[in-house]
């Protein structure tokens, strides 16, 4: 190669933000077109240094087609941002809704309202609160069972508003990528997020579960099943997230091993 | 023919020219020429940004391939890049057919 072709082959990778295989691949692209087009050229009658010439020429200067890659490189980093995190929040949302339909199902058909929405102990509550209680639920007969079962009421809405709001967020994001017609990010990015995910659901879990068995311990009907149910669907997510990530780990081997 | 003209209409005649055969930048550029009778002519570097943006999107994928112990990089398109290419054909069709009545009637522009 000649030295104008190596010349703007490094001010085009002195030019270029965007980093790693990227930047390489941008680079051997534009190294195989100047070495193509400068053969054609040559073979067309042309000296080698002229032909060098006119095939930059054509090509275009290394600072504007930087800028086109620096440019693209910045939108998709900030859109597949937003994807992520907007998925993110859905799967969120999502995982808190299906926590609720497991402590509801567990709660009315074993366990009862207070695994989820029991008092822990030495609860005390002021008239006026047991007012507020017992006119929500006149039917409990006592201001503690009252309290139980407003909190159950509580704890099931909340969490199928959630789920409502997961499953809305979740179909508007794929609607409208399917509308954009975007397709998917980088491998990197993807496994960048999968990992994320992961370990945020991961950690959801080793938080929300030792809950469970500190207020368990102490009283079985306290309400720490709500932890309980919580911290088990954030792991199953995690779990979830992170045989995906292994799949794709499987999936990129068996890609180097076919190259 | 004036670049500005081209520019809203460049993913579509890439995915016009992958669509009929898998090919590297070089190739597509040349093809680009040829089918034009030399009247689309561009900054040939600016084809690979959008080649680039168009994998991005999902409607190209790529991969490296050897040639005579060259590395080049190999475009083919997906099928939701076929679907783009008809959506975008459908409507430069219309937008061509409408130009053209426009202009029919323009006779002292001809």
């Amino acid at each position: 190669m000649g030295d104008l072709i190596a010349r703007y082959l490094d001010d085009l990778r002195s030019e270029l933000r965007v980093v790693g295989r990227e930047r390489e691949r941008i680079v051997a692209e534009a190294a195989d077109h100047l070495r193509e087009a400068t053969r054609a050229l040559v073979a067309a009658g042309l000296p080698e240094p002229e032909a060098q010439v006119v095939a930059i020429d054509r090509f275009g200067a290394a600072r504007d087609l930087a800028d086109r890659f620096n440019r693209a490189s910045l939108r998709a980093t900030l859109a597949g941002l937003g994807d992520y995190l907007v998925t993110f929040v859905g799967v969120g949302l999502l995982t808190i809704g299906l926590s609720g339909l497991l402590g509801w199902g567990l709660s009315s058909s074993i366990f009862g309202k207070d695994f989820v929405s029991g008092n822990p102990p030495g609860t005390t509550i002021s008239p006026a609160r047991c007012a507020d209680y017992l006119g929500f639920h006149p039917e409990a007969g006592d201001c503690y069972s009252a309290a139980v079962a407003h909190h159950y009421d509580e704890f099931v809405g909340y969490h199928l508003d959630a789920l409502a709001l997961g499953v809305i967020v979740l179909l508007a994001h794929l609607t409208w990528r399917r509308y954009r017609r975007r397709g998917a990010q980088g491998p990197r990015a993807h496994h960048a997020y999968v990992a994320l995910a992961t370990g945020s659901f991961a950690l959801a879990a080793s938080v929300l579960l030792p809950l469970d068995i500190w207020q368990t311990a102490r009283n079985t009907s306290s309400g720490g099943g709500a932890f309980l149910v919580e911290g088990t669907m954030a792991l199953v997510v995690s779990a979830a997230y992170a045989s995906r990530s292994r799949a794709g780990a499987m999936r990129r081997e068996l890609r180097r091993t076919d190259a | 023919m004036r670049r500005e003209l081209l520019k809203g209409n460049l993913d579509m005649l890439l995915l016009a020219i992958v669509g009929v055969r898998s090919a590297h930048g070089y190739a597509i550029i040349e093809e680009l020429r040829r089918r034009s009778d030399h009247a689309l002519d561009l900054p040939e570097g600016t084809v690979y940004p959008a080649l680039h943006r168009l994998e991005r999107a999902g409607f190209l994928t790529s991969h490296w391939s050897s040639e005579a112990g060259r590395r080049r990089r190999i475009y083919e398109i997906t099928r939701r890049g076929r679907a783009a290419a008809h959506a975008q054909l459908d409507d430069w069709r219309t937008f061509s057919r409408a130009v053209a009545n426009v202009m029919k009637e323009a006779t002292w522009a001809i």
